[in-house]
């Protein structure tokens, strides 16, 4: 880590905020027909869990002086086998970045250029994602927190918009207990944290270490927060049914709702759009830079700028594209990924720590 | 690799050899040439600064006999120094040499310091120091037998008088500038700042110009750690001629590639004063009006001094509208491309109808339009600059409303087209510096040819691309995009918003001030 790779906990705030943004514009697209009872009982238990693990990473970093996650997986499980970890990591961080770059690439496609190629519009992200890292995270974490507080703020507008031209009658069918498929309902709530690990990586560049945990859950705490008030604002307005048949709800939402007072800026979706444009350069930044950092561990012998490295198979990747059916395997393997990094590796190495702490202080009694 | 790029462009790696084989004073066996001293030593040491005055008609070199007999000579430029203190300090002060050592009350070296009437004195062994001093306008006096030479200050190099800044225009507060003579500037300085640690340090910059260059900072309060930085930066300067601070700025800029400024700059000498009272660092250059400040920040850049005199609160709506003007200044004429050309459905119906109604005639694209109407802008920019000034406001209503009306009558560009670029100029205007003003003219392109390619996506994503420059610019460590980001709340109220001058209790920290309160602690004021 160097010296200009160190952030502030309002910076690490704002990076779960972006981390976080995609899940709370797809968010309320997770209610679905067959699953809908029993759905906010599912979302608050994955919620809960998934602060749990956040609060773990957290600890791992407050009991040791790591300054990186790669370091910390060094050190707590080895050379060898902290290699293979950290490829399998940089793999899936690989992936991420693509699935969503390709999700986007197709929405600005639908929404804005519908004769431009796919890969043009994903070169583009690609490109703009790779000069938002090339002096390090620290500028980048500066440009998240320049632009966490417009996004707050939209957020914020948002919501008081949809609460208020809700009808909450409608949503009554989200609180009825069924009793069943808690699991899948689990399952498809833990891919609307899509990406919340990725905070996990930045908690050990945080300069304040107690503040940024600190930061770190209460911005965790505020998105999943928000997502679940537009979910049942959104599901308020459009009623639960074609909620769930939107592809971008919130998009959507800013389009539909109109207001008198509202009227110079009717035409919303577009400026949705650009945030959306955003929030994908930016997380492409993030994941690129934590998969970056994780093949700097696997791949130590050589001499080469990672990044570049990362960048350049993604953008391979993206021109051989992918078809509707690897898309959705895909997918799902990174949804099996982000549970094994979840509810395996982070408890895993938080266990290791403390067994290391207490070990270290009956050395030294 | 843009380093090696800068090294390339600069031709570094090159051996300066050749170069340095024109040089004729720098590199000369007789350089730093001590006086010499013993039988002969006034003839040699005369003979020496003869060789070096060469065929130059301004220097002079006048021979005389001091009172008790022995030799002297003064070494002056013409034009320079002032006849009259030269006379009255040197010549007629020589004549009462013999007297004065009859006393036998002081050493040599005392009574001859005392008898030279001025203020500013010093004594110099180099005989090519004491030419160099005479070049700067003092004399340099050579005394036989004496080991070394004497350095009187009778500057008096003509220059502009104490003005008003043509540049920084002010409503309420002083109104007085910086001039082109750095005493005359040090001397605005310190009328300002009566600080006992106020500290104006002397450099040399230059191995031909030999410019003086001041560095000013108050000892106790501003960071040394910076004062050293900066210090050790201008004395890395290898440049032949230093004609301006604006060289200066970037020849100690950290990352000469960089569209951002990296300092500040002023003439106004009550924003001087008050950066320097920050924990900033002034730098002065002789022969140049305008002052260098170190590090600064997006929001010196966008702030006044007006605002210090204000009402705070009208003060700190103008800043507002000036951090709202940079943005217009930059994303107008894009956001007119992109959804004129892209996207046109972001517009309300009547709006849209009457940009339709409007561009029916026009035979361009939008992007053809935007880089028409600002080549003109630039044009008149340019023109009005370079002419002289009774002439330029002709010139402005000529370009601005008669090409202008010209324009849209023959249908070539769009009223609409002439609002939006209109706008942007003016928003452009409002922004006090003008190097930002730079910087936001070359966004304003970048982001309008993004436009053009891919519409708001493009704007979107070279926003973006500019946001991530102008956070990752950092001078002397302190972040140029400071106060928003990092985030300091307090910092934001006070220097963005602009808060009653009772809340400036604390400096800003952002520049590590040794002496972190301003005014005192709350206590100790209500006491």
């Amino acid at each position: 880590m160097t010296k200009t790779d160190t952030i502030t906990p309002f910076q690490l705030f704002s990076i779960t905020l972006f981390s976080m943004l995609f899940g709370i514009r797809i968010y309320p697209s997770t209610i679905e027909h067959d699953i809908k009872y029993d759905w906010l009982a599912a979302q608050l238990i994955t919620g809960v869990l998934i602060f749990l693990i956040l609060l773990m990473s957290v600890k791992i970093f407050s009991n040791t002086d790591f300054k990186s996650f790669s370091e910390a997986i060094i050190n707590l499980t080895g050379n060898i086998p902290s290699r293979i970890l950290c490829g399998f990591i940089c793999v899936y961080f690989i992936l991420q970045s693509l699935i969503l770059i390709l999700l986007e690439s197709k929405n600005i496609q639908l929404f804005l250029f519908d004769r431009t190629p796919i890969l043009i519009i994903s070169s583009v992200i690609l490109i703009t994602a790779y000069v938002l890292t090339i002096s390090g995270l620290r500028p980048l974490a500066r440009l998240t927190e320049l632009l966490a507080t417009p996004i707050i703020i939209t957020l914020i507008i948002m919501l008081i918009i949809c609460l208020s031209g809700s009808d909450f009658g409608e949503t009554k069918a989200l609180f009825q207990p069924s009793g069943t498929n808690m699991l899948s309902q689990i399952k498809k709530a833990i891919s609307c944290f899509f990406s919340i690990e990725i905070t996990a990586f930045f908690i050990s560049r945080a300069t304040e270490r107690k503040k940024a945990g600190k930061a770190l859950l209460f911005g965790y705490s505020v998105c999943f927060i928000i997502m679940l008030l537009l979910t049942l604002s959104i599901a308020g307005t459009f009623t639960l049914y074609a909620g769930s048949e939107l592809i971008y709800p919130v998009t959507e939402l800013a389009r539909t709702v109109q207001l008198k007072y509202l009227r110079l800026i009717e035409r919303l979706d577009t400026v949705m759009i650009a945030v959306s444009i955003t929030n994908t350069c930016i997380f492409t930044s993030l994941s690129c830079y934590c998969a970056s950092e994780s093949l700097s561990i696997c791949l130590k012998p050589l001499k080469i700028r990672y990044s570049i490295f990362v960048y350049a198979v993604l953008f391979i990747l993206l021109l051989f594209g992918i078809n509707a059916q690897f898309f959705d395997a895909v997918a799902g393997i990174l949804l099996w990924t982000e549970a094994a990094i979840l509810f395996l590796i982070i408890p895993a190495l938080y266990i290791i720590s403390n067994l290391k702490k207490k070990g270290a202080a009956n050395d030294s009694i | 690799m843009s380093s090696k790029f800068v090294r390339w462009l600069t031709g570094e790696n090159k051996p300066d050899e050749e170069a340095s084989k024109n040089s004729v004073f720098d590199i000369s066996p007789e350089y730093n040439q001590n006086l010499f001293i013993g039988k002969d030593g006034f003839e040699k040491n005369c003979g020496y600064i003869r060789k070096l005055i060469g065929s130059n008609a301004d220097i002079l070199l006048r021979e005389f006999t001091l009172a008790s007999g022995k030799k002297a000579a003064v070494l002056f430029v013409d034009g320079m120094s002032s006849k009259q203190l030269l006379e009255t300090n040197v010549i007629l002060a020589s004549r009462r040499f013999a007297d004065f050592s009859c006393e036998n009350k002081f050493s040599p070296k005392d009574e001859i310091t005392q008898l030279f009437g001025s203020g500013e004195i010093s004594t110099e062994k180099s005989l090519s120091k004491a030419y160099l001093s005479a070049l700067s306008g003092d004399a340099a006096v050579i005394i036989e037998g004496e080991s070394e030479c004497y350095i009187i200050g009778v500057r008096a190099i003509q220059s502009r008088s104490v003005s008003e800044s043509p540049n920084e225009g002010s409503v309420r507060g002083p109104h007085e500038a910086f001039t082109e003579n750095l005493r005359t500037n040090t001397a605005l300085l310190r009328r300002r700042l009566a600080d006992p640690n106020l500290v104006i340090e002397p450099l040399k910059v230059g191995q031909r110009s030999h410019t003086d260059v001041c560095i000013c900072y108050i000892r106790g309060l501003t960071n040394l750690e910076l004062v050293t930085n900066i210090r050790n930066q201008i004395k890395c300067i290898s440049t032949d001629i230093l004609g301006d601070s604006g060289k200066l700025e970037q020849l100690i800029e950290g990352n000469n590639l960089s569209i951002f400024p990296q300092s500040g700059e002023t003439e106004q000498t009550d924003l001087a004063a008050a950066a320097i009272s920050n924990g900033q660092v002034l730098i002065l250059v002789n022969g140049s009006p305008h002052a260098l400040i170190l590090p600064v920040t997006i929001a010196d850049l966008l702030s006044v001094s007006e605002d210090n005199y204000g009402k705070w609160f009208f003060a700190g709506c103008a800043r507002i509208l000036r951090w709202v003007c940079s943005l217009i200044a930059v994303t107008a004429p894009a956001l007119y491309v992109a959804i004129i050309s892209y996207h046109p459905e972001m517009l309300p119906t009547r709006l849209l109808l009457l940009t339709a109604l409007n561009r029916v005639k026009v035979p361009f694209p939008a992007i053809v339009e935007v880089l028409l109407i600002e080549l003109v802008f630039e044009i008149i920019r340019e023109a009005s600059t370079r002419m002289p000034q009774k002439i330029s406001s002709a010139l402005s209503i000529v370009g601005g409303l008669i090409i202008g009306d010209a324009t849209i009558n023959a249908g070539l560009l769009s009223p609409l087209i002439i609002i939006i670029a209109g706008i942007s100029t003016l928003s452009s205007f409002a922004v006090p510096s003008y190097s930002l003003k730079s910087t936001i003219r070359f966004y304003k392109y970048f982001l309008i040819l993004c436009a053009a390619v891919l519409g708001i996506f493009g704007t979107t994503t070279g926003f973006l691309i500019m946001l991530s420059r102008f956070t990752a610019q950092a001078n002397h460590g302190v972040p140029f995009s400071s106060p928003i980001a990092p985030a300091k709340f307090r910092r934001m109220v006070l220097s963005v918003f602009q808060a009653p001058p009772k809340m400036h209790r604390i400096r800003n920290d952002i520049f590590k001030p040794e002496d972190k309160f301003s005014v005192g602690r709350s206590d100790t004021q209500n006491d």
